[in-house]
C-alpha cells in the first residue's frame, strides 16, 4: 500500500514536467520556435550524451569531467571553508551571549550586502578563476550555515537543559551531550542551505572567465549560441545540486546516529 | 481559613512547623519576576516559609499561577529567590545538582537518545562504572514496566511511557530528593492512576523525600503523606494538612470516606483561591483597559 501510495504521489508530481516537454517538443519539432532560441528536447538529450559520453567533433564533446571536476573542487573547497567558520563560530555566538554582542551586529551589518556585490572586489583580490570562486562560494555559503548554527543553539528547549544539569551535567557537558545534538537538525539545515549556495556562486565565480567549469562552460556555450548545451547544462548543474543535497543528507544522518549511540 | 480541614477530620494533624532537622527549607521567601516589556514586577511568592521533613511525601496544590511550580524551581536550582533562603540539609541551594531529581511536566526526555541511553544520562555524568549503570538501568526499566522498549525512541512512546522514563531517569542517581512538576497532568485519566500507582509502588519502598506539584487536589491527597494548599497569587501556605491514609495504598482508597471529606474540603478551599486568581486578574484588566 505504502510504495502504491509513493508511485500515485510520484505520478501526480510528473504530470507538470511530462506536460511541459510535450509542449516543448511540440513547439520545437514542428519548427515555429527557431532552434537557436529553442532547440527540442531531442537536441538537448543528444547534446548531453555527446557531452557525457564523447561522439562528435564538437569543442564540449566528451568533456564532461573535465568542466564537473574543477567546479565540483570550487564547491566543495568553498561549502568546507564556509562551514568550517559558520559551524564554531554559530556555536560560540549562540552559547555565549556576552560575546555575541560584539560580533553579531557586525556579521548582520555585513549581510546586507549582496553577495554578487563582492564580485569586482573578489576579482582585484584574488583574480580571475579558482580563488575568486572559492571566495564567493565560502562567503554565499558562510551566512546559512552560521545563522541556522547560532539559531540551533541559542534556541535549544531550556527545559532540556534544566534536566541535564539536575541529572549532573557540567556546562562544558551540557554543550557536547545537550546542546550540540539538540541544535543538529539546525545545523544540517543550515549546511543543505549553504550547499545550495555553494552551487549558485560557483556559477557566479565561473562566470568571471576561467577556462574550465560547468559555469565556465554554460557562459562559453552563449558565445558560440550552443543552446542546447546551455539548457543541457542548466539541468546537469541543478541536477548536482540534488544529488549533493542527498549524499549530504544520508551522511550527515549517519553521523547523527554516530555521535548519539 | 486555617484549621477547617484539621479540626474536622481525626486522620489529619497540622505538622509542627520550624522543624530544625528539616529536609527542605523555605525560610520566608519572596520572589518577584521582572517584566522583560518594562511592565512592574509580578510578586510570585511573598513570604512564604516551609519545612518539609527527610523522607516526607509533599504535595503542594493551588491554583495555577500561585507559585506552586516556581517553588519546585527554587529548591531545584533553576531561579534563585528575590530574599529569603532555601536550604537543603540546612545548606543553602546555589544551582541545580544530581542530589535532587527533577520530573518535569512535559517529560524533558532528550529526542535523540534511546529509552535506555536517556535513563543512563545521569550516571554516564556521574561518572559511575558502565556495568554497573547498565544493570541498574534495566532494573529500573522493569521496575516501570519498560524493558521491552529499551532501544525506542521518545518520539515512539505514548505519553505515559515517556513520564516513565523520566521518572526511572530521575531515580537513577539516587537522589534523596525526587522534585516532581505535575508529571502527571497532561496524561488521560487512565492511566494517570497507573502511574499514581507505580510512583507510590517505588516511593513505598525506598521513602525518599518527594515534593510533588499537581493541581489535583485528588491526586495530592492519594499520593501525600501531606498536602499544603497554596493561596492564589502572591502564594503563601494557605492549609497545611497530614494525609495518613493507610499504606500501602490504591485506588480503593479514592472511595474511603475520609478521602472522600478531606477531598471535599481541600477542594473547596482550592476553589476559592481559583476563584480569588480570576476575578484578581479580571480586576487588574480593567484597571488597565480604563487607563
Amino acid at each position: 500500500m505504502k510504495n502504491l501510495d509513493r508511485l500515485v504521489a510520484f505520478g501526480k508530481a510528473a504530470c507538470l514536467p511530462v506536460a511541459i516537454v510535450i509542449i516543448w517538443a511540440l513547439v520545437t519539432e514542428t519548427g515555429s520556435v527557431p532552434a537557436y532560441v529553442l532547440p527540442s528536447p531531442r537536441t538537448v538529450l543528444a547534446t548531453l550524451v555527446d557531452f557525457f559520453f564523447g561522439g562528435s567533433e564538437q569543442s564540449f564533446s566528451g568533456k564532461f569531467l573535465a568542466h564537473f571536476l574543477p567546479s565540483l573542487y570550487r564547491v566543495a573547497g568553498g561549502f568546507a571553508c564556509g562551514a568550517v567558520l559558520g559551524i564554531p563560530l554559530g556555536i560560540v555566538l549562540g552559547y555565549n551571549r556576552k560575546i555575541g554582542a560584539f560580533i553579531e551586529p557586525t556579521i548582520e551589518l555585513s549581510r546586507s550586502i549582496p553577495g554578487i556585490c563582492w564580485l569586482p572586489l573578489a576579482l582585484i583580490w584574488f583574480g580571475i578563476g579558482t580563488g575568486t570562486s572559492v571566495f564567493l562560494i565560502a562567503l554565499g555559503s558562510f551566512y546559512s550555515i552560521f545563522l541556522s548554527t547560532l539559531g540551533g543553539v541559542r534556541y535549544v528547549n531550556p527545559v532540556l537543559l534544566r534536566a541535564g544539569r539536575s541529572l549532573g551535567a557540567t556546562e562544558s557537558s551540557l554543550l557536547y551531550t545537550i546542546i550540540l545534538p539538540a541544535a543538529f537538525p539546525s545545523i544540517l539545515s543550515g549546511l543543505r542551505l549553504g550547499l545550495s549556495y555553494s552551487w549558485i556562486y560557483m556559477v557566479l565565480g565561473e562566470f568571471t572567465g576561467v577556462n574550465y567549469g560547468l559555469g565556465a562552460l554554460l557562459l562559453q556555450s552563449r558565445d558560440t549560441m550552443e543552446t542546447s548545451l546551455i539548457i543541457g547544462l542548466m539541468a546537469v548543474i541543478g541536477g548536482l545540486g540534488v544529488i549533493s543535497d542527498r549524499l549530504m543528507l544520508l551522511f550527515m544522518t549517519k553521523i547523527l546516529r554516530m555521535d548519539v549511540r | 481559613m486555617t484549621g477547617v480541614v484539621a479540626a474536622s477530620a481525626p486522620v489529619i494533624t497540622v505538622p509542627r512547623s520550624n522543624d530544625q532537622s528539616a529536609k527542605i527549607s523555605f525560610r520566608n521567601i519572596t520572589k518577584e519576576f521582572v517584566s522583560q516589556a518594562g511592565g512592574p514586577a509580578m510578586k510570585a511568592i511573598d513570604g512564604l516559609s516551609l519545612d518539609i521533613a527527610e523522607k516526607d511525601f509533599v504535595c503542594l496544590i493551588g491554583p495555577s499561577g500561585c507559585g506552586k511550580s516556581t517553588l519546585l524551581n527554587l529548591i531545584a536550582g533553576f531561579e534563585k529567590a528575590t530574599s529569603g533562603d532555601v536550604l537543603l540539609d540546612g545548606v543553602n541551594i546555589t544551582g541545580p545538582g544530581p542530589d535532587r531529581g527533577v520530573v518535569f511536566q512535559e517529560g524533558a526526555l532528550f529526542p535523540w537518545l534511546s529509552v535506555l541511553d536517556n535513563v543512563c544520562y545521569g550516571p554516564k555524568r556521574l561518572k559511575v562504572p558502565r556495568e554497573r549503570y547498565l544493570a541498574e538501568a534495566h532494573a529500573i526499566l522493569e521496575e516501570v514496566g519498560l524493558s521491552a522498549f529499551a532501544q525506542h525512541l521518545p518520539a515512539e512512546l505514548s505519553g505515559g511511557m515517556r513520564q516513565r522514563v523520566a521518572i526511572a531517569r530521575a531515580l537513577m542517581n539516587h537522589p534523596p530528593v525526587l522534585l516532581m512538576d505535575e508529571p502527571f497532568g497532561a496524561l488521560d485519566p487512565q492511566t494517570r492512576v497507573l502511574m499514581q500507582e507505580t510512583l507510590l509502588q517505588i516511593w513505598e519502598h525506598d521513602n525518599r523525600t518527594v515534593l510533588f506539584i499537581t493541581h489535583d487536589v485528588e491526586e495530592a491527597l492519594f499520593l501525600g503523606s501531606r498536602v499544603v494548599v497554596m493561596s492564589s497569587r502572591p502564594g503563601r501556605v494557605l492549609e497545611d494538612v497530614r494525609a495518613d491514609l493507610p499504606r500501602p495504598r490504591d485506588f480503593s482508597v479514592l472511595g474511603h470516606p475520609e478521602f472522600v471529606k478531606v477531598k471535599a474540603e481541600l477542594f473547596a478551599l482550592v476553589r476559592e483561591q481559583a476563584i480569588a486568581a480570576a476575578a484578581d486578574s479580571a480586576g487588574s484588566t480593567r484597571r488597565t483597559r480604563t487607563k
